[in-house]
């Protein structure tokens, strides 16, 4: 209750205890965010899964014509990329707009700023959890066992929350100085749907392709997706490690640029 | 508990020591400034090619406060005033912990409620009631101390049955209602007020100014900037103007009234 400018402590750390401290306002920050958005369509949450099944028709159609991938399964290979890359690429993206969506709450209230990414972050991954569903679904009736091991699930798709959420941090420190990094992310995104295993194989791509999907990080998320789906296990050292070394990290670089650079968004947003 | 006992117009507030016991909010040689490009907006690509060129992009300092100290006793209802961009919302911002001042140093006892701004962080997709969990959390207070006190947030905002209604649906007087409602049902040892009564209409105003004056007599220390004095001087027994960013007269609000609107002619 009590604040002196001058003990507060290094940033770092204040932070984190504040953000630890306003747990019921994340809460509620995500689960209203959710609200909001799906409450006039109840239909709008049937929308969100069915777009990764629209995109991955159009990807398996042109895909399996001309280009052998040499996968099995390969619709369930391609809708279980596509949501951990969807749930990368919308966190991560909207954390461009987490602040200044909630600049008039930054203006008037002091508010721990990082809990507009967390919550940003973790709308994404609640609402594109759901289409786990439908991808278990198409897995089954493709022939892949329907096993116990699927119940690891949300571990690789919460590390990707985790990993989303360190570049978050980035880029909603970056856009405070430089407005035009939306625009650059945007392309980033583009040429990341690329650089990502999302319609080829990893194990089948050697030389320059293979070598820049095993360097991008969001590749270990994939894999490690996708393992579970098909075998109902993770593999520590093949991806897992790898996904939580990236994970922890870049939400240890995101920290420490975000918390370095909070003082000023209040006097730029 | 030493307070400042409530004073009629025209007469001088009993002015209390200053000891550390009763020190509710403190700013010793706070200052604060702004930058603001002074080209044009600020991308990393002209970042970037300036940087090429040799040529940095230039900054322009926006001092808002300058060196100003000021130390409100608890119980104290400072009325603070100046012109448009004296920097009597960037004072406030300060003492709210929104922005850190630039150097100097802000101390701050107690709980704090800043009404800078009525339902910041109101979700138009949401029902008041719903609103009411959302405003409250941003407040700082817990889901069931909002449901404790929702009766009387519903009663006080007059919405009825609206209060199950999307916020879109709102006028912009009854989103201020429900902002308020809200806002003053909580009990902060520290009300900072800026300028938020002016809107609303006359009933809601007046209905306010009782809330504010029941936050006083309750002991609740009060930063109160507007620009009527009729009611600065209703509600507030010491005074503060700021102008040009600089702390120009601290003192009994009578004096400071009379000699800002004085020196406005
Ligand atoms: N976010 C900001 N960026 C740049 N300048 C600002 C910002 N906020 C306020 N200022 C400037 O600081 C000065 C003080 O503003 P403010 O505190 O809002 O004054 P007041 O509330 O007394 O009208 C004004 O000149 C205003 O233009
Ligand atoms: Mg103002």
């Amino acid at each position: 209750m009590n604040y002196d400018s001058q003990q507060e402590g290094p940033p770092f750390v204040a932070e984190i205890r504040e953000l630890g401290q306003s747990y019921q306002l994340l809460a509620n920050l995500v689960w209203y965010n959710i609200a909001a958005r799906y409450r006039r369509t109840w239909v709008g949450i049937f929308w969100v899964m069915l777009y990764p099944l629209l995109m991955t028709a159009v990807l398996a159609v042109v895909f399996s014509g001309q280009y052998n991938p040499q996968v099995e399964h390969y619709i369930v290979y391609l809708l279980a990329g596509l949501i951990v890359w969807t749930v990368f690429s919308e966190a991560s993206a909207s954390s461009l707009y987490a602040l200044s969506a909630n600049a008039n709450i930054l203006n008037s209230i002091h508010v721990p700023p990082s809990i507009f990414v967390l919550s940003t972050v973790l709308s994404s991954l609640i609402v594109h959890s759901f289409e786990i569903l439908p991808l278990l679904l198409i897995a089954a009736m493709d022939g892949i066992p329907v096993q116990l091991g699927w119940l690891l699930l949300p571990v690789p798709l919460i590390l990707t929350a985790i990993f989303s959420f360190g570049i978050g941090l980035m880029l909603a420190s970056f856009v405070i100085y430089f407005t035009d990094i939306v625009n650059i992310y945007q392309v980033v995104l583009r040429i990341g749907f690329f650089a990502t295993p999302i319609f080829y194989n990893v194990a089948t791509n050697d030389g320059r392709l293979g070598f820049i999907l095993r360097l991008n990080p969001v590749t270990y998320y994939l894999e490690s997706f996708r393992y579970v789906v098909y075998h109902g296990q993770l593999r520590l050292l093949h991806d897992l490690l790898p996904a939580i070394l990236f994970a922890v990290l870049s939400v240890a670089l995101g920290w420490l640029i975000f918390t370095r650079v909070k003082r000023d968004f209040a006097y730029r947003i | 508990m030493t307070s400042l006992i409530a004073s009629r117009p025209g007469t001088a507030p009993n002015i209390v020591a200053d000891t550390d016991d009763n020190l509710a909010v403190a700013l010793t040689n706070v200052s604060v400034y702004y930058t603001t490009p002074v080209e044009r907006v600020p991308t990393l690509k002209e970042h970037i090619l300036r940087r090429i060129i040799g040529h940095r992009t230039q900054y322009r300092e926006h001092w808002a406060l300058r060196n100003v100290s000021l130390r409100v006793n608890r119980g104290e209802a400072i009325g603070i005033i100046g012109n448009n961009g004296a920097g009597k919302s960037t004072l406030l911002k300060v003492v709210a912990r929104i922005i850190t001042p630039r150097t100097g140093r802000v101390q701050v006892r107690g709980s704090m409620l800043p009404l800078l701004q009525l339902g910041a962080g109101f979700n138009n997709e949401l029902t008041g009631r719903e609103n009411i969990f959302l405003y409250g959390s941003i407040l700082g207070e817990s889901r069931a101390a909002m449901r404790a006190r929702m009766k009387s947030i519903i009663d006080f905002s007059e919405l009825g049955e609206y209060i199950d209604s999307p916020l879109r649906t709102y006028s912009s007087g009854m989103r201020i209602r429900l902002g308020f409602a809200i806002a003053s049902s909580l009990e902060p040892d520290i009300l900072l007020v800026d300028e938020v009564l002016a809107v609303g209409d006359m009933a809601f105003q007046q209905k306010c100014r009782v809330r504010i004056n029941e936050f006083r007599q309750s002991g609740c220390t009060i930063l109160f900037v507007s620009h009527a004095m009729a009611t600065i001087r209703e509600i507030c027994t010491t005074g503060a103007w700021i102008d040009r960013g600089e702390l120009r007269l601290h003192g009994p609000v009578d004096e400071v009234i009379q000699a800002y609107e004085q020196q406005q002619r």
